[in-house]
């Protein structure tokens, strides 16, 4: 067996164990002699450290390259996280919370509707609403529900706006009685002044038409002023335009078909 | 073998194997389902390794499990191989010294010396376990010895 340069480690190893036979130990030492080099290299080997005296290495750890790879924060990273926070601020200053945002549109939109509903049922005369515009939001915050299913539940069911509605629309119709009341008698007032005849005269002397029937006819009408008041004038100022103007049609009429 | 012989080989040889996997890998955890796994391995091939051959056959599990864990993390291994050549030969402690030295050594070598000088193995044995020719075991084990000592002598570590 022949001990070359590239099977000389076996035998150099069983060489040093002493397991080699005394002729193939000398073959060994033979070929060191040829080899200076191989000599040194074997006295390292000799020399080496058996591992088991050696302090204890701290041994290569080999684990997974994914969970090996640190991730060095650098200033792209701050620069990603900066721009993130900075938008995220933008957002909260140009779009602030609308905590009341969907109470606010039902406020706006709601009791204008209801409003009208009210003014064409009720009263048919077209008085204008006299309401207190400014209080309703403040119902309709309170009465409010919450989400929109029990929202159509209280439209059917009158709720509390809906009762304040309804003692308005009474003080409403209240009013409109005195304004007729005062129509009327705005009428009657006008009826007697045109036509100069009074359809109460005999009631009135019954009771003290003595008085005003021996006035003269100055202070009987300053007695009707009084009477009537001074808001009552213009409305018989208009009222005594507008006959005229019907004396003055009649004469126009009459002249007209008296002539045929 | 017996259940009684794995019993004794269990005993004799979880820790060793323990230990062989951790030296090797430096990963706890790692080592402990590799030598469960080689354990559970043996327990099931119990009737067709011998009691005398449960040693090699435990151990050849570990390295063979060890090697798998080596190939997956090839990259990793090679590039931790080449820090460890390329760091600059000046004075190290000792700890530091040794634990270069032995990572600039090729897995198979590290082992070969583990099982060697730790563990106390034969040649055939080694070879056995590693699955190599006696010859190889030698080579293997001069190669590493001189490169250790070598490795050793630039760290400036002295054993003496």
């Amino acid at each position: 067996m022949a001990i070359t340069i590239d099977n000389y480690e076996y035998y150099l190893v069983q060489y040093l164990d002493g397991t080699l036979p005394e002729r193939e130990a000398a073959e060994v030492e033979a070929f060191l002699e040829s080899h200076p080099d191989l000599k040194e290299e074997m006295a390292l080997f000799a020399d080496s450290p058996k591992l088991e005296s050696l302090p204890a290495a701290k041994v290569p750890q080999f684990s997974n390259p994914a969970a090996r790879r640190t991730i060095v924060i650098g200033w792209r990273h701050y620069a990603a996280a900066a721009c993130v926070l900075a938008l995220f601020a933008a957002g909260l200053f140009l779009f602030p919370k609308q905590e009341e945002g969907p109470v606010v549109a039902r406020m706006d939109t709601l009791p204008a509707v209801e409003e009208v509903e009210t003014e064409t049922s009720v009263s048919g005369v077209g008085i204008p609403s006299q309401r207190p515009k400014a209080a309703q939001p403040v119902l309709m915050a309170e009465a409010l529900p919450e989400t929109v299913e029990e929202e159509r539940k209280e439209e059917t069911v009158p709720s509390a706006w809906m009762e304040s509605v309804a003692t308005e629309e009474i003080i409403e119709t209240t009013l409109l009685a005195e304004n007729i009341e005062e129509e009327i008698r705005v009428d009657y007032e006008t009826f007697k002044r045109i036509a100069n005849y009074d359809p109460l005269a005999s009631i009135n002397e019954q009771s003290n038409g003595d008085a005003l029937k021996n006035d003269a006819p100055e202070v009987k009408e300053q007695k009707q002023d009084l009477y009537l008041g001074r808001l009552a004038q213009p409305f018989l100022t208009v009222a005594a335009w507008i006959g005229n103007v019907r004396n003055e049609k009649n004469e126009f009429v009459n002249q007209l078909f008296g002539n045929i | 073998m017996t259940a009684h012989d794995y019993n004794n080989a269990f005993d004799d040889l979880s820790l060793r194997g323990y230990r062989f996997a951790l030296r090797s890998c430096g990963d706890k955890e790692l080592s402990r389902d590799i030598v469960q796994e080689a354990l559970t391995s043996l327990w099931e091939h119990r009737e067709s390794v011998d009691r005398e051959k449960s040693r090699s056959y435990l151990f050849g599990t570990i390295y063979r499990r060890l090697a798998d864990h080596w190939r997956k993390l090839q990259p990793v291994v090679q590039e931790a191989r080449e820090e460890a050549v390329a760091a600059p030969q000046e004075d190290f402690d000792a700890q530091e010294a040794v634990g270069l030295a032995l990572a600039t050594l090729p897995e198979i070598q590290r082992s070969i010396l583990q099982l060697k000088d730790v563990e106390g193995y034969s040649y055939k044995e080694i070879a056995n376990i590693l699955a190599i020719s006696d010859q190889q075991v030698c080579v293997y084990l001069y190669r590493a010895r001189v490169a250790l000592k070598k490795k050793l002598i630039a760290y400036g570590y002295n054993d003496r």
